[in-house]
C-alpha cells in the first residue's frame, strides 16, 4: 500500500472514530456532570492522534469534520459557534506546543483542553452579552485540563500498542 | 520522555494554579449581594432579600428558595434540571438560569465578574 493511500485511509478511520466517540460520550451521561461545557471530550483523542500520526492539516480536517458532523446530527447553531471557537483556539495551542517539542501528547492535549474551554466560554460570554459567564472559567479550566490530560494519556497508551511497522 | 513528562506536569500545574488564582480573585473582588431578582422570560417577576429565608413559586415552573443568605432553585419542571444542580448563589452578579423555562435568578448589584474579560 502506498504511503499516500495509507495516510488517506488512516485519516478516514480517525474521522469515523472521532465521530463514534462523540456519539458514545453522548450516550454515557455518567461522563458528564450536567454542567454545560464540562465533558470528557473523548473525540479529541482522535484529533491528537491525527496531529501526531499524520500532521497539523490532517488534524485540522478531523477536528472540523467532527464539529460539523456533530452540529448536523445533534447540535444547534449556537453550539456550532461555541465548538468552532473552542476547536480553533485549542487547535492553535496544540500545534504550537507540539512544535515546541517540549511536551508529550499529555501536556499538549491538556493545554488543548484548557484552550477549548477558554474559546468556548469567551464566545458564549460575547454572544449572550453576559461577561459574568467568565466566572465559570476557573472551574472549566480545571476540568478542561484534566480531561485533556486524560485524553493525552489514552492516546499515549494506544500509540504504544499500534506502532506502525513501517516508518512513515 | 521523562523530561517531557516533567514539562507536562509543570504545564498542567501552571494552568490549574492560574485557574485557582482567577477563582480566588473573582471571589475576593465580588461582594455579597443583598437581593435576588427573579425574572420570567426577561421580565422582573419578583425581588427577594437574601437576608430572610423564603420560598417563591414561579408560575408553577419552579421554586426559588432563599436560605441562609443564598438562593437556589428547586422543583423545576424543566427537562434537564441543570438549574437545580446549581449551588446556592449569594455574590453580586451570580446567576442561575433555567433556559427551558426562561427563568433566571440573579443576585442584584454590580458584579465584579467582568474585570478580567
Amino acid at each position: 500500500m502506498s504511503d499516500k493511500t495509507r495516510r488517506i485511509a488512516l485519516l478516514g478511520l480517525l474521522t469515523a472514530l472521532c465521530f463514534g466517540l462523540s456519539y458514545l460520550e453522548l450516550m454515557l451521561p455518567a461522563l458528564s456532570v450536567g454542567v454545560p461545557g464540562i465533558k470528557a471530550g473523548l473525540a479529541n483523542i482522535c484529533v491528537v492522534a491525527a496531529l501526531y500520526l499524520l500532521g497539523p492539516w490532517e488534524a485540522a480536517a478531523v477536528n472540523l469534520a467532527r464539529i460539523l458532523l456533530n452540529w448536523l446530527l445533534f447540535g444547534s447553531f449556537t453550539g456550532l459557534l461555541y465548538s468552532l471557537a473552542g476547536g480553533a483556539l485549542s487547535f492553535g495551542v496544540m500545534i504550537v506546543l507540539k512544535k515546541s517539542g517540549a511536551f508529550s501528547p499529555v501536556g499538549v492535549s491538556a493545554a488543548g483542553g484548557a484552550a477549548h474551554n477558554i474559546g468556548q466560554l469567551g464566545v458564549a460570554a460575547l454572544m449572550t452579552g453576559t461577561p459574568a459567564l467568565m466566572l465559570y472559567l476557573p472551574v472549566l479550566l480545571t476540568f478542561g485540563t484534566a480531561a485533556g490530560a486524560l485524553n493525552g494519556l489514552i492516546f499515549t497508551a494506544v500509540q504504544k500498542r499500534i506502532k506502525p511497522r513501517r516508518k512513515e | 520522555m521523562n523530561k517531557l513528562f516533567r514539562h507536562d506536569l509543570a504545564l498542567i500545574l501552571a494552568i490549574v494554579l492560574t485557574a485557582l488564582a482567577l477563582g480566588a480573585a473573582s471571589t475576593l473582588l465580588t461582594k455579597e449581594g443583598e437581593t435576588v431578582e427573579v425574572r420570567l422570560r426577561g421580565e422582573l417577576y419578583a425581588e427577594l432579600p437574601l437576608s430572610r429565608d423564603a420560598e417563591l413559586d414561579v408560575d408553577g415552573l419552579c421554586t426559588v428558595v432563599v436560605k441562609d443568605g443564598g438562593a437556589y432553585v428547586r422543583n423545576s419542571s424543566c427537562r434537564n434540571k441543570i438549574c437545580q444542580r446549581h449551588p446556592p448563589i449569594s455574590r453580586a452578579g451570580e446567576t442561575i438560569a433555567c433556559l427551558p423555562n426562561g427563568v433566571t435568578v440573579r443576585v442584584a448589584g454590580e458584579g465584579g465578574a467582568d474585570f478580567y474579560v
